[in-house]
């Protein structure tokens, strides 16, 4: 393999944001937290670029980066419950009315799971990782893994019953 | 473990083999329990759509000017400085950048270094980044994830785009119009190193409109197709695009293995030659491998890493497509 440029990382890491900033929203639970922490999470994976392993995907670096600056801010003590569905209706704003609306009020449940529900169920429902590599990118344990995906359905089931 | 949890990590493909065909067997008994799996897989598929809405929204102006001012070429193995002073400048104040004791992201695990999903080091050809670009992006305007992939495929054509036109020329066997077969096969080659890195946009129609790509390529292509079903083998279909190799249209199949590798299965029309017997398989670069087959009218090949058992996918495929 080529040796990597620095213009290879910029576009890798431009390319990986909607996705960063996805996962962002899923840690946080909240836009205006998700993407103070993906500008702090790009500004590290630029002063750490050389550390990147090239045979690895950017991804789940970036992914793993994040989840320890949040973990480093301790925000994530300062949790609240469900996010209102209007403010996830504002991030898409690039949608149609309705559309946004549908949208809005199937992520703001799984946005105010609590126990960091949200971001297994991004990894592996949304993005389709395994166990093992979600696991890895949170740092915890795949039987964590299972168990919250499992707790995770079994809550939005009875939510989303309700929204019917 | 309860019904609910082995339906949960049967949805996430995480049961063995032997417990997955065990529920499915009891679900093919019991249609409450298929209505049950059935109704669960449909608020996945319900649920992945919603979040997908969130990829195409526009990026606030402070995150792409700290990534697009970040860097100057070839100081990747210096300790570049982010240029946030813009990015504050309009975003207003932002949290600094906390001391990470040990961030330590993604440790190397070699011997499972499972993410395989096209490792973002590139195969692809670089380009030079656009000399205005970095401008651009301290004027306040969003940034869509369409105009990051119309920077993208600039950089890539750049870079790119001589190649495959010559390469197309090369002489090998030869399509009924002159055009080597060496070409196409290169061309698809090309097209998957750019493509395989799509991930948010792998796709022009998903795998959902199953029965409209089959119509739609088949018309396009001249070759009848079904798309075949390769979960035995690990792939799930994620849907189609319509290429151009060769001078001709071409149908390409895109799959993804359980690590969100990609994998394309790709047909066009070969008229006029013989149907060639067996299988053949070649390899594009360090990166990349095919395997070839020729139905009476068609060329096929699977296209993908060449640790990805493209040869069994093609004797899979042969028999279904």
């Amino acid at each position: 393999m080529e040796p990597q440029d620095s213009t290879g990382f910029q576009e890798d890491l431009l390319a990986s944001l909607p996705r960063l900033r996805r996962f962002a929203l899923a840690l946080t639970g909240h836009p205006l937290e998700a993407d103070e922490l993906v500008q702090i999470t790009c500004e590290r994976a630029i002063a750490k670029a050389a550390e990147w392993d090239q045979e690895q995907p950017l991804l789940p670096w970036l992914y793993t980066m994040a989840r320890t600056l949040l973990a480093v801010e301790h925000r994530k003590a300062a949790r609240r419950g469900a996010v209102p569905a209007n403010e996830v209706v504002a991030l898409l704003s690039h949608m149609g009315g309705e559309e946004a609306t549908r949208a809005a009020q199937l992520i703001a449940p799984v946005l105010g799971l609590p126990d960091a529900m949200a971001s297994v169920v991004l990894l592996v429902s949304v993005e389709g990782h395994s166990y093992a590599e979600a696991a890895e990118i949170l740092g915890i344990p795949q039987s964590t893994v299972m168990s919250r995906m499992a707790a995770a359905r079994a809550k939005l089931r009875a939510q989303w019953e309700g929204l019917e | 473990m309860t019904l609910q949890d082995r339906i949960s990590a049967w949805l996430d493909g995480a049961l063995p083999p032997e417990e997955a065909a065990r529920l499915e067997a009891e679900a093919a008994a019991d249609p409450t329990l298929a209505a049950k799996m059935q109704a669960a897989q449909e608020r996945e598929e319900a649920l992945s759509k919603a979040f997908d809405t969130l990829l195409e929204a526009p990026l606030p102006p402070g995150i792409m000017a700290v990534v697009s001012g970040s860097t100057q070429p070839g100081t990747r193995n210096e300790e570049a400085s982010p240029t946030v002073a813009g990015a504050m400048a309009q975003e207003g104040p932002a949290a600094p950048a906390p001391e990470v004791t040990e961030a330590a992201p993604y440790p190397a695990h070699p011997g499972e270094a499972a993410f395989a999903s096209n490792p973002p080091g590139g195969t692809a050809p670089r380009g030079e980044m656009p000399p205005d670009f970095a401008a651009t992006n301290t004027n306040g305007r969003a940034f869509t994830p369409a105009l990051i992939a119309a920077v993208l495929a600039l950089l890539v054509v750049g870079a790119g785009g001589g190649a495959l036109f010559t390469r197309g020329f090369l002489a090998n066997e030869e399509l009924a119009d002159g055009h080597a077969t060496r070409g196409w096969m290169e061309e698809i080659a090309d097209y998957h190193r750019v493509y395989a890195r799509q991930t948010a946009h792998l796709v022009e129609v998903p795998a959902s409109e199953t029965p409209h790509i089959e119509a739609w390529l088949g018309r396009e292509t001249g070759v009848p197709l079904n798309v075949p079903d390769l979960s035995a083998l690990g792939f799930t279909f994620q849907g189609a695009r319509l290429l151009v190799a060769g001078g001709r249209p071409v149908a390409q199949l895109l799959y993804t293995d359980a690590e969100g590798g990609v994998m394309a299965l790709c047909g066009l029309a070969l008229e006029g030659g013989e149907p060639l017997p067996g299988f053949t398989a070649q390899s594009f670069g360090d990166d990349l491998e095919m395997v070839r087959w020729n139905p009476p009218g068609a060329a096929w090949v699977t296209v993908g890493k060449p640790d990805m058992a493209l040869d069994a996918v093609a004797r899979a495929a042969a028999d279904n497509v």
